[in-house]
C-alpha cells in the first residue's frame, strides 16, 4: 500500500501554523533574528507536536489519557469523540516513521519554504552538556502569512484548529515528557524503528466507549444543566 | 345272671391323668408344660377328669294334667322306681306312646313324638326325678286360654326323695323356670346336661356355618338323649337319632372312654383351624393367582417396552438424518451467505480505501492549490539554506526569463485553469468513490443480514436436529427406559411365579395338634381295652335277648358294630327289626354293666323303649327279653326301663301289676 505524503506546500503550511501555535515570546533572548516574534524551543518537541498533528486518533487517544487525569474535564472527551466520529483520523492521516526516540520526519524542506519567504528562522546552539539544541523562530511575517492562510485558504483553516488544539493540550509539558507519553501507545512502541506507526483508529474508538460509558454525551450534561 | 367276662380284666388299664397328658404333648412338641396350656386356653379347651361322673337318672313319679277336646279331664298319676316298668295297653293309638312322650317332655325338654293334638290338651306336666343325686321336681305348664299354647317351666329341688314326693310345689325350692317353648328346652337340656356331667358335643359339619365351608354342630343334651330313648325296631340307627358319627361319640361317652369328650372338643378346634388355614391358603391361592396374573400381565407389558425400545433406537437413526441434512444445507447456506459477506467486506474495504484516497487527493490537492497560492505569492527574499537576503537582480532576471531566483532553474508554468480542472477531476472522483463506497457499505450490510439470516437458519436447523434426536426420540426412548425399569421393579419386587411358599402352621397351631393327637391316642388306647369287653358283653346279652345266631361284635369307635351272624359279616341293616331293637338295648346295658363294674356309671340308667314286640311275629322272643331285663334290673340298681308294648301276653306274669301301666277303658287316659 502507497504511504500518503503531504506536498511540500501542506508540510509548509502545517509547519509554519504550528510554530505559530507553539511560538513562546521570545523575551531577551540575543540570538533572535531582528523581526522574531516567537521562539519555539527544541525539535523534539516540534516533531511531537507534529506526530499528533498527523495522527488524529493519537490524539484522540491522549485527550482520553488527560480526561482519565483530570475527570473535571469532560470537554476533553467531547473533542476525543468529535475525532473519533469523523472520517478525520484516516483522512487527515500522515503516516511517520519510527525513530529511535520516537516519530520523526525532517523537516528542513518545509522549514526552507518558509526561511526564503522570510517567514521563519531556525537556530542551532549548543545547549547543556554540549547537546545541539534547534530553536525555531517565528518571524514577523510568518505571524502576518498565518494570519492571512486561514482568512484566504479555508482548506487550510482545519491545521489552524488542530495545531491550536494539539498545542493547548502538551502547552505545559515538555519535548520528553511527550515522547514518554506517546510510548505509553502499545502500538506505537511495538513499532519496530524504520516503520511507519500504525493506526490505532479502532482502539481509539472502543476506549472512547467505554469511558462514554461513565461520562454523559453533551447533550446529556445540558439535559442534567437544566 | 352274670357276665362271663373277668371283671378284673376291665381293671388292667387305667387312663392317663389330665398332667400326663399335658407333658406328653409338651414332650412331643418340644414345649413346656405351660406352653401347651396356654395354648389350650387359646383354644378354649378345658381338661376335663378322666374319670366319668357318676349319671343317674331315676324317674320317681309321673303327674300330667289336662284337657281333651271333649273337655274330659286328663289326670294322670303315677309312681315309678328304678326297674323295669310297662305302659300296657292292647289297642293300638291308645295313647301309650304319648304317655311315654309326657315323660320325655319332662325330661329331654321338648317332646319326640307326641301328636299335636294331644300335646293341646296338656296343662301340666309334672316329673319327680333323681339326677345324679339332686332331686328335682320338673313342671311343665301350658296355658292354652290365649288360644296359642304358651310353655313354661320351673325346676323345684327337694332334699330328699321322701320330701320331693309329698311336698306339693310351693313346698318345694324353686330352682330355675323358663318362659316359652324354646327356653324351656334349653333349661331342661342344660340342668340333665350340667347336671349329668355332659359337656355339649362339638361334631365337625363339613358343609355347616354361615359360610357353608364348615362348622362344628354342637349336639346337646337332646342328642344324649338318644341313648336313653331307644331308636324303635325300624330305626337304623343304632343309638340316637342323629346319623353321623353321634351314634359312635354316644358309645363312647356312655362306656366311659376318658377324654372323649375333650378329644371332640379338640377334633372341632382342629377342624375349626384348618378351615381358616383352608381359607386362608385359599386367599393366598387367589392372591398368588391375582399376582400370577398381574406378573403375567406386567411381564407382556415389559417384553413390549423392550421392543418399542428397540424400535425407537433403530427410528431414531433416520429421524436425525432428515435432521442431519438440514443442518447440512443450512450450514451450506450459512457458508455461502459468510464467503459471500467476505466478499463484500473486501470489496467495501476497497471501495474504502478508494474513496479515502480520492478523499485525500482532492483534501492534498486543495491545501497543496492554497498553500500555494498564499505562500506562493511571496517571493522568497533570503536563501533558505544560508539565510541571507537575495540581490534584486535575481527577481529582475525571473521576471524576464521566469527562471528561479533561488535556484536560476526555469519556474514551472503554473495553469490557474489547468488547477481548477485538476480539482474537479479529483472532486468527480471523490463522488465516484464515495458512491462506490456507499454501494460497497450496503452490499456489505445485506450480505451481513444474509449470514445472520443463514446463521439463524443453521442455528433452527441444529436446534430441531436436537429435537429430533434429543428431545423426541430420546425423550420417547427415556419415557420407555423408564416404563421398563419399572415394570423389572415390580417383577423383582413381587418375587417369583410360583407365588412364594405356603404358610406353615405357627407354633400354636402345631401344639394344638400334638395335644390333639396325644388325646386321640389315648381315646383309641381306651377304646381298645374296653370295647373287646363291651363285644362281649353285647354278644352275651344280645343272645340272651334272643338274637339268633349272633357269632361276635366288633364295635368301632365309628359306631359301626361289624357283626358276624351264623359264621358272615352282617351289617346292622341286615338285622330283623326286633333284633335291631335287641341289639340296642343289649348295647345300652352293656355300656351301663361294664362303667358300673369300671366304678363309675357312665350310662343314666334310664331305658325307654317304645312299642316292644311290635316287629316279633311270636311272643316268646318278647317274653324272653322282658325276662331277661327283669334279671338285669335286680343285677343293676340303677337300671330303669320304662316300656311300652300293645302284646300283653309279653309281660304276663313277668312283671308285677304295679309295674304295668294300664287302663281298662279304650284309652290310657
Amino acid at each position: 500500500m502507497m504511504v500518503r505524503h503531504a506536498s511540500l506546500w501542506q508540510d509548509a503550511v502545517r509547519l509554519l501554523l504550528l510554530i505559530d501555535a507553539a511560538a513562546k515570546p521570545v523575551g531577551d533572548d540575543s540570538e533572535a533574528p531582528p523581526s522574531a516574534v516567537g521562539i519555539v524551543r527544541t525539535q523534539v518537541r516540534l516533531q511531537k507536536l507534529d506526530f499528533w498533528v498527523r495522527y488524529p486518533d493519537y490524539l484522540a487517544n491522549e485527550l482520553l489519557n488527560e480526561y482519565e487525569s483530570h475527570p473535571d474535564s469532560p470537554g476533553l472527551v467531547d473533542e476525543a469523540e468529535r475525532i473519533l466520529s469523523s472520517q478525520e483520523p484516516d483522512l487527515r492521516r500522515f503516516p511517520m516513521l519510527r525513530h529511535r526516540f520516537g516519530a520523526f520526519e525532517q523537516l528542513d524542506n518545509a522549514l526552507s519554504v518558509l526561511v526564503e519567504r522570510g517567514l521563519a528562522r531556525k537556530h542551532d546552539r549548543l545547549g547543556e552538556r554540549r547537546v545541539l539544541q534547534h530553536n525555531y523562530y517565528l518571524l514577523e511575517k510568518g505571524q502576518r502569512t498565518a494570519v492571512d492562510l486561514l482568512r484566504e485558504a479555508p482548506a487550510l483553516g482545519w491545521y489552524g484548529d488542530r495545531t491550536r488544539t494539539v498545542v493547548a493540550l502538551v502547552d505545559s509539558l515538555g519535548g520528553s515528557h511527550i515522547k514518554a507519553r506517546q510510548y505509553l501507545q502499545r502500538e506505537y512502541a511495538d513499532t519496530p524503528i524504520g516503520s511507519y506507526i500504525p493506526a490505532i483508529t479502532e482502539q481509539a474508538r472502543r476506549r472512547l466507549a467505554e469511558v462514554r460509558a461513565a461520562v454523559p454525551s453533551p447533550t446529556a450534561r445540558e439535559e442534567l444543566v437544566r | 345272671m352274670t357276665a362271663t367276662v373277668s371283671p378284673a380284666a376291665v381293671q388292667t388299664w387305667t387312663p392317663p391323668s389330665p398332667g400326663e397328658l399335658l407333658a406328653t404333648a409338651a414332650t412331643k412338641s418340644s414345649a413346656t408344660v405351660a406352653d401347651v396350656e396356654t395354648v389350650l386356653r387359646e383354644f378354649g379347651i378345658t381338661l376335663p377328669s378322666p374319670i366319668p361322673p357318676h349319671r343317674r337318672i331315676k324317674v320317681l313319679r309321673l303327674r300330667v294334667e289336662g284337657v281333651k277336646k271333649t273337655g274330659e279331664q286328663i289326670n294322670i298319676d303315677r309312681r315309678l322306681d328304678a326297674g323295669v316298668w310297662a305302659i300296657m295297653h292292647p289297642s293300638n293309638s291308645a295313647g301309650k306312646t304319648s304317655l311315654l312322650e309326657f315323660l320325655v317332655w319332662a325330661l329331654r325338654g321338648r317332646t319326640r313324638d307326641l301328636p299335636n293334638h294331644v300335646k293341646a290338651w296338656v296343662r301340666r306336666i309334672a316329673v319327680d326325678v333323681t339326677v345324679s343325686g339332686q332331686h328335682v321336681r320338673v313342671v311343665i305348664n301350658q296355658d292354652v286360654s290365649s288360644g296359642r299354647p304358651h310353655v313354661t317351666a320351673v325346676l323345684l329341688s327337694a332334699d330328699t326323695e321322701g320330701q320331693m314326693l309329698a311336698a306339693t310345689d310351693g313346698e318345694l325350692r324353686m330352682l330355675v323356670s323358663a318362659d316359652g317353648e324354646e327356653p324351656v328346652e334349653q333349661l331342661i337340656g342344660a340342668f340333665m346336661r350340667e347336671s349329668l356331667g355332659l359337656d355339649s358335643t362339638e361334631l365337625w359339619n363339613k358343609s355347616g356355618g354361615l359360610d357353608g365351608e364348615g362348622a362344628a354342630q354342637v349336639h346337646g343334651w337332646p342328642a344324649y338323649f338318644g341313648a336313653v330313648y331307644l331308636n324303635p325296631g325300624g330305626d337304623k340307627l343304632l343309638l340316637g337319632d342323629v346319623p353321623g358319627a353321634l351314634p359312635a361319640k354316644l358309645l363312647e361317652l356312655f362306656i366311659g372312654i376318658p377324654y372323649t369328650s375333650l378329644l371332640t372338643h379338640l377334633s372341632a378346634a382342629k377342624k375349626r383351624h384348618t378351615k381358616s388355614t383352608n381359607q386362608a391358603a385359599h386367599r393366598a391361592d387367589q392372591d398368588r393367582t391375582i399376582r400370577g396374573q398381574e406378573r403375567a400381565q406386567w411381564k407382556r407389558e415389559l417384553e413390549g417396552t423392550r421392543r418399542q425400545l428397540a424400535a425407537a433406537q433403530r427410528a431414531v437413526s433416520p429421524l436425525a438424518e432428515v435432521a442431519l441434512a438440514a443442518v447440512d444445507a443450512a450450514l451450506a447456506d450459512l457458508r455461502a451467505a459468510r464467503d459471500a459477506y467476505t466478499a463484500a467486506e473486501d470489496a467495501q474495504q476497497a471501495a474504502e480505501q478508494v474513496w479515502l484516497l480520492s478523499e485525500q487527493q482532492l483534501m492534498d490537492a486543495r491545501e497543496t492549490e492554497e498553500a500555494r497560492r498564499v505562500l506562493g505569492r511571496l517571493s522568497p527574499t533570503c536563501c533558505s539554506r544560508c539565510e541571507m537576503p537575495f540581490e534584486q537582480d535575481r527577481y529582475s532576471v525571473e521576471r524576464q526569463d521566469a527562471s528561479c531566483a533561488v535556484c536560476t532553474r526555469p519556474l514551472p508554468p503554473v495553469d490557474p485553469e489547468l488547477t481548477a480542472a485538476r480539482l474537479v477531476e479529483l472532486e468527480e472522483q471523490v463522488r465516484d468513490s464515495r458512491e462506490t463506497r456507499q454501494q460497497a457499505k450496503a452490499h456489505l450490510d445485506a450480505c451481513a443480514g444474509e449470514a445472520a439470516d443463514a446463521q439463524r437458519r443453521h442455528e433452527a436447523a441444529v436446534l430441531e436436529l436436537n429435537n429430533v434426536s434429543v428431545a423426541r426420540a430420546y425423550q420417547a426412548m427415556r419415557d420407555l427406559d423408564l416404563k421398563a425399569a419399572r415394570l423389572e421393579g415390580q417383577l423383582q419386587a413381587t418375587g417369583s411365579d410360583d407365588g412364594g411358599e405356603p404358610a406353615q402352621p405357627n407354633r400354636s397351631e402345631q401344639i394344638l395338634l400334638t395335644f390333639h393327637s396325644v388325646v386321640e391316642g389315648t381315646v383309641q388306647e381306651a377304646a381298645k381295652n374296653l370295647f373287646p369287653d363291651l363285644n362281649q358283653h353285647i354278644v352275651e346279652l344280645a343272645r340272651t335277648f334272643g338274637v339268633a345266631d349272633l357269632d361276635s361284635v366288633n364295635i368301632q369307635r365309628n359306631g359301626r358294630i361289624n357283626a358276624i351272624k351264623d359264621g358272615e359279616k352282617t351289617p346292622f341293616d341286615d338285622f330283623s327289626r326286633g333284633e335291631r331293637l335287641r341289639m340296642r338295648i343289649a348295647t345300652v346295658i352293656a355300656m351301663l354293666r361294664i362303667s358300673t363294674r369300671r366304678g363309675a356309671a357312665s350310662h343314666p340308667g334310664l331305658l325307654l323303649i317304645d312299642a316292644v314286640g311290635a316287629e316279633e311275629v311270636t311272643t316268646e322272643p318278647g317274653r324272653k327279653l322282658i325276662m331277661a331285663l327283669r334279671d338285669l334290673a335286680e343285677e343293676l340298681p340303677a337300671l330303669q326301663i320304662i316300656l311300652t308294648t300293645a302284646t300283653p301276653p309279653l309281660i304276663d306274669g313277668l312283671l308285677s301289676d304295679e309295674r304295668i301301666i294300664t287302663n281298662d277303658g279304650d284309652h290310657m287316659f
